[in-house]
């Protein structure tokens, strides 16, 4: 497929990276969301339950930064999709409507409407790229809200975890402890599923089962902040690709790396939703 | 980026403050028998709760804070963004709009035909080629 793919020397390749990258941008909103959703959850088990208010600003604050990147993405996927800029449709049908005048030589017609359409095809090419060229100007701004994305809502969203972890096996330590259990370690109690008979009580094997589902969840969301951090480095890596070579954009060499970025984005985007847009724990 | 830096360590301190006060909760081992000794135990585990709980919650603030004082950065330079996305779009419409343009003088010369074909030999269906011509241009 990618070899096939590489023989096309137009501006697919970017239009087929574009429409990775507009993909990847519209699974971050889920993740944008998690650090309201995080401090949420952790207030479920919290007493008493702090203020969301900072952790609802920085998840809208990331939305809006989101949409402006999934709009710029979008611009580019129709910027290089060559429907977008083709006029084909309206000369076809006005030369057919100019073909049925009577009198009119219909071979003539044909002669014009094939000129017409190959001087128009030159000048909406150069409209095309131009358009392109904009939007890829732009790319160091896109990047600088990747590194947000990359950097700083991994690290920050890691961190929002690391205390809804935390807060969940202090709150369970007590009930589990309050039934005359303990927990332990809890990775060990939870890698196998705990057992009813390792327990005093049925309250308490019920409590260590929560836990350990709720667990569960958080362990797949932070294997999907890796999923998440790679998706937004190799949509850093396309756009550094296009940036560098913008009078170039037609060229196969460009076109098949731009071909991997973008399987490289299909698996890792995947990966993301399937963690991300779970919901409640 | 020294802000957002100090606010992740921030952030990282209080969860290792948090994760030694869960552990104490695990040091105090299970709830004794005795009433006496457990609603002790009970005052202790809560009040070792309630300080993991004001740890988290600060730790979870700073990441936030973190977070959005690098978007503050960015802010700038993500209007930039879409001010070129709205001079792309408004590019990609006018190709639609020169397209659609080509179609309605089509339109236009559909109807010219259907005139003339009724002027040189009016007929029901000549008529009826008209009114169907004059709906495509007026949709």
């Amino acid at each position: 497929m990618l070899i096939l793919m590489t023989g096309c020397t137009d501006l697919a390749a970017v239009n087929s990276v574009s429409t990775q990258m507009l993909d990847a941008s519209q699974g971050w909103n889920p993740v944008a969301g998690e650090f309201q959703a995080s401090c949420l959850r952790s207030n479920q088990f919290r007493d008493p339950p702090v203020s969301c208010e900072t952790a609802e600003r920085t998840s809208a604050g990331l939305q809006a930064a989101n949409a402006i990147l999934v709009a710029y993405f979008g611009a580019l996927k129709k910027a290089s999709a060559d429907q977008a800029f083709s006029v084909d449709e309206g000369l076809a049908t006005l030369s057919g409507s100019v073909a049925g005048i009577p009198g009119v030589d219909s071979g003539k017609v044909t002669a014009v409407s094939g000129l017409a359409r190959f001087l128009i095809g030159l000048a909406t090419d150069r409209v095309q790229e131009k358009t392109v060229r904009l939007l890829i100007a732009e790319a160091p701004a896109a990047r600088a809200a990747l590194d947000i994305e990359g950097d700083t809502v991994a690290r920050g969203l890691g961190e929002r975890l690391d205390a809804e972890e935390i807060q969940l096996g202090s709150t369970f330590r007590v009930y589990l402890q309050a039934e005359r259990a303990q927990l332990g370690d809890p990775a060990a109690v939870c890698a196998a599923g705990p057992r009813s008979a390792e327990f005093r009580s049925g309250p308490a094997f019920l409590v260590a089962l929560e836990y350990c589902r709720r667990a569960q969840v958080l362990a797949e969301k932070r294997a999907a902040l890796d999923n998440y951090a790679k998706a937004v480095a190799t949509t850093r890596t396309a756009l550094g690709e296009l940036e560098g070579n913008k009078s170039r954009l037609k060229a196969k060499a460009l076109a098949t790396r731009l071909y991997k970025l973008a399987d490289e984005l299909n698996t890792n985007v995947k990966a993301v939703r399937d963690a991300f847009e779970k919901g409640e724990a | 980026m020294a802000t957002t830096d100090d606010l992740h360590e921030l952030a990282r301190l209080c969860n290792a403050a948090a994760r030694a006060a869960s552990a104490a909760i695990d040091r105090l081992g299970p709830r004794p028998d005795d009433p006496a000794q457990a609603e002790a135990w009970r005052a202790h585990a809560d009040r070792l709760n309630a300080q993991v709980g004001r740890l988290t919650g600060l730790a979870g603030t700073f990441a936030d804070l973190a977070v959005s004082a690098s978007l503050d950065a960015a802010w700038p330079q993500l209007e930039r963004l879409r001010e070129a996305t709205a001079t792309a779009e408004e590019r990609i419409a006018r190709m639609a709009a020169i397209s659609d343009a080509a179609k309605k003088i089509a339109q236009v010369v559909d109807l010219g035909i259907a005139v003339l074909a009724l002027a040189a030999g009016p007929s029901p269906a000549g008529a009826v080629g008209v009114v169907q011509a004059l709906g495509k241009v007026l949709d």
